[in-house]
């Protein structure tokens, strides 16, 4: 499939169709993170690091993807990899290029959210259900309530803002632990 | 508190775009100088990311796993191919054999066709061939457990063609059923405990030998789904399936030459005209050359249609039937459609039922629901293209924010379908500010800034409909919904280059003297009533010149021709619009397990199907007095059994279904009898 079709893809929401085809490209990057001493499993999650990276900026409107994906993806994956060793030299980030600036910006920017995740992911089962329902999969607080039972619309409400809340203080705690 | 919920009730209204515009600039403008409000809004987007992230992570893991799936099946079907060609050459060596003895024929041909004979269609079916997991323990382990049907056909055709040798035609279908660990696979199949997985995928394997059993399939119990919590209820019901399925009528086959226009009359005098080069092939979308097989199914016959697990109802509507048909095509196996724009003419062996029209079915749980296809023709000589009635399928609704080709308000006739939508929401914006009347929030005792929110929709034809406001109080919604109606006809949105309705939300704010107090009790308000109008009017244009429920009364055509251009399902019927008033029509059973209820009419040809509930089977409503059969099928286990009754249609009917064992010869024969009175 051209890179075109599967940016038609993305276009259209058929996002996991996309995906899929994306993976043709994992075996590439699976060799580099092999060639720089990672393991397999490194490199499935550089991989997976690299196409929520690029997810997120194909929804941006004023990205335009310059190179091809295999291109793209690759070279946000070397920079995820870097990332990850805290391998960066100074020398290395004042040689870095122009695109080179603007991936290493989306890299950075990643560890934040990645922070929100895993706060996310510390909250209950409920909760995390309840926020995927709502923020993720977009469906309305009657359907939510519907779904998981709650007695009404403003219940689950209420329950949102409650779990969101916990989310929040969970993510500054741990900002502020984490990042110096 | 509240102050914190109302913000973010307005970043996550900003983040789904539907703030009006000056909301929004002042939304942005709120960013730049309030430093604590900003670093709600990047906190707040930080965890929705992280929210997203998590189902991304979800959709991402799911490709990968077809991805690697991908890859691995190629490496099994390899394998499985490989293995199979070799045992079926070898099976056919020694097939032939035996032909050779009773047939003396030049041994030179014979080995030479051994090698031609054996072709093999693989047609995979399996959705998921899993990768081995490395960690789990044995026990806990999930192997995928694969059916493989292998059906040996004998080609007619073929055997003609190599002078009356055997040609045996082999195609294997996979079936996935899913994940299963080892105690689960011995629940599901107690009889196959010895079967073994390899590279953690079981093989089930059903060979079904047309050429020497006729259509007998080597029993295995497939209770797809029966890992369900509804586990044995599910799976009694999977039974009755299978029941219908076997004794589900034999279609007859019909050969037929695509390469000229063709002619037949079925067994019980359907006649179909098929023009020539009517078929291609499903998956390659190749024209079919040559000759062909059709299958075909007639059902006129009430048992026919009973042991077909056949109903005539068209969602909640209830049908007569004039004959049903299935249509199938294949050509050495490889199943067929119709060409697009190819149709199929079709004459309906059925006297003297007037204003036929034409159905088209989908199977599904409870059968095969029917839809309006075509509108009857008074001259079954013509086939022309009518256009299909499609009331249901217009019903797209698109955001005004997301259209492909945004309305055009008068006055926005530009080619841009930005600049379009931000003229057409300066123009509703405008026409609020000035013809809203606040006055009519004077004696309202509100205070300050009052936010109304409203939605509506711009109707396929450019109409407004569907007014929904909220508001602090009803007046105000009222005077919205008179502002919005004030919006002149546009020119409608597009998606796919079609006319669907546009969604549009406006949001306002009116200031009021004082100083702002929310409001606790805002209302909602509808209106809908240009809307109604418009469709009523537009189903009465459709009734007129399509006569769906004005009687075509040509009493003359007697036999009824449609064309259509789908193969499958295909029923002759009418709608029944009975002036008798309905009643609910309910039905309470002891013992439901494995039971479907099905009502018989006597009066019209018609059956309907029920809803299980409990114990209670519902019908829907059903026009009063009517004479009915209650007709009872239930299967435990291995037996089966049928309970009729008759009865006339009254609300809370009391009947007492007696349930006798039957064979299904017995069955039949009983439902045969009951064809009589139809």
């Amino acid at each position: 499939m051209s890179d075109q079709k599967i940016l038609e893809l993305f276009k259209n929401g058929k996002r996991s169709k996309a995906f899929k085809e994306l993976y043709r490209l994992y075996p590439r990057i699976e060799k580099l993170i092999l060639s720089k001493g990672g393991k397999k499993s490194d490199a499935q999650d550089v991989f997976q690091e690299a196409l929520i990276i690029l997810n997120r900026n194909l929804q941006k409107s004023d990205f335009k993807l310059t190179a091809s994906f295999s291109t793209y993806l690759y070279s946000v994956s070397r920079f995820v990899w870097k990332d990850m060793q805290n391998k960066f030299s100074t020398q290395e980030l004042h040689d870095l290029k122009d695109n080179e600036v603007s991936i290493f910006h989306h890299v950075l920017e990643e560890k934040k959210y990645r922070f929100a995740e895993s706060a996310f992911r510390e909250l209950g089962e409920r909760c995390q259900e309840l926020l995927q329902r709502f923020y993720f999969k977009k469906m309305s607080f009657k359907a939510i309530a519907e779904v998981m039972q709650f007695k009404s619309e403003k219940i689950a409400k209420n329950q949102k803002y409650k779990c969101l809340q916990k989310a929040k203080d969970i993510y500054r705690t741990t900002a502020k632990t984490v990042q110096p | 508190m509240k102050n914190y919920i109302e913000n973010i009730d307005l970043i996550n209204a900003y983040l789904d775009k539907t703030l009006s515009k000056t909301e929004r600039l002042s939304f942005e403008n709120r960013l730049k100088t309030d430093t604590e409000f900003k670093q709600l809004y990047s906190e707040q987007l930080t965890i929705l990311e992280g929210v997203n992230r998590v189902g991304l992570k979800k959709e991402i893991n799911a490709a990968k796993q077809g991805y690697t799936r991908a890859k691995w099946m190629k490496y099994v079907g390899f394998v499985v191919g490989v293995v199979l060609v070799s045992t079926l050459i070898y099976s056919f060596i020694f097939k032939s054999e035996t032909s050779q003895i009773t047939e003396s024929r030049n041994s030179i041909i014979k080995t030479v066709s051994d090698s031609i004979i054996v072709e093999k269609i693989s047609e995979n079916k399996a959705k998921e061939i899993a990768l081995p997991e490395k960690l789990v323990d044995s026990v806990k382990k999930r192997f995928t457990v694969v059916k493989r049907i292998v059906e040996t056909i004998e080609d007619k055709e073929l055997t003609k063609a190599y002078g009356g040798v055997k040609y045996m035609r082999e195609v294997e279908t996979l079936e996935d059923l899913g994940r299963f660990t080892r105690q689960e696979f011995n629940e599901s199949f107690p009889e196959l405990k010895h079967l073994k997985s390899k590279r953690d995928t079981v093989f089930i394997e059903s060979r079904i030998n047309k050429a020497k059993y006729g259509s007998e399939e080597v029993a295995i119990k497939n209770n797809l789904n029966s890992r369900n919590e509804d586990k044995e209820l599910k799976a009694t019901d999977n039974e009755l399936i299978t029941f219908f399925k076997t004794v589900k009528k034999t279609p007859q086959i019909i050969e037929v030459n695509t390469e000229k226009d063709f002619k037949v009359t079925c067994k019980e005098g359907t006649i179909l005209t098929i023009p020539a080069k009517s078929f291609v092939d499903v998956k390659t979308g190749k024209l079919a050359r040559g000759k062909i097989n059709l299958e075909v199914t007639e059902y006129y016959k009430l048992s026919d249609m009973l042991l077909g697990n056949l109903t005539t109802k068209s969602d909640d509507r209830q049908l007569e039937t004039g004959g049903m048909l299935y249509l199938e095509a294949n050509k050495r196996g490889a199943r067929l459609k119709l060409k697009h724009g190819r149709k199929i003419q079709m004459i309906f062996n059925n006297k003297g039922k007037t204003s036929m029209q034409l159905f088209s079915g989908e199977e599904n749980d409870e059968g095969v629901n029917w839809k309006l296809e075509n509108k009857a023709e008074d001259n079954f000589l013509s086939i022309k293209d009518v256009p299909v009635v499609k009331l249901m399928e217009e019903d797209v609704t698109v955001h005004f924010q997301s259209i492909e080709y945004v309305p055009i308000y008068p006055g926005c006739e530009t080619e841009n379908n930005n600049d379009r939508r931000k003229c057409m929401s300066d123009a509703v914006d405008k026409l609020v500010k000035r013809k809203f009347n606040t006055s009519i929030a004077e004696n309202l005792s509100l205070n300050g800034k009052q936010r109304i929110y409203s939605s509506f929709e711009i109707d396929e034809k450019g109409n407004i409909g569907k007014i929904s406001v909220r508001a602090p109080a009803k007046q105000l919604g009222d005077e919205t919904i008179r502002i919005l109606e004030l919006i002149p006809q546009l020119v409608p949105g597009k998606q796919n280059n079609k006319p669907v309705k546009t969604s549009y939300n406006l949001v306002f704010t009116i200031t009021l003297e004082g100083e702002t107090v929310s409001s606790n009790n805002s209302v909602t308000v509808k209106n809908d009533r240009r809307f109604t109008e418009s469709f009523e009017k537009r189903v009465d244009s459709i009734k007129a010149t399509n006569g769906i429920l004005a009687t075509i009364s040509n009493n003359d055509i007697q036999r009824y021709s449609f064309s259509s251009s789908n193969l499958g399902w295909i029923n002759c019927d009418r709608f029944v619009n009975s002036k008798k008033s309905k009643v609910k029509f309910k039905l309470k059973i002891k013992d439901t397990k494995g039971t479907i209820v099905k009502l018989v009419f006597k009066n019209i040809s018609s059956i309907l199907p029920s809803k299980k509930n409990a114990d209670e089977f519902d019908f829907g409503n059903i026009p009063i007095d009517e004479e009915v059969v209650v007709i009872a099928i239930k299967k435990t286990k291995d037996k089966l059994f049928l309970a009729k009754e008759e009865t006339t249609i009254k609300a809370k009917p009391k009947l007492n279904l007696e349930f006798k064992e039957v064979s299904i010869q017995e069955l039949k024969k009983e439902l045969e009898n009951l064809s009589d009175s139809f």
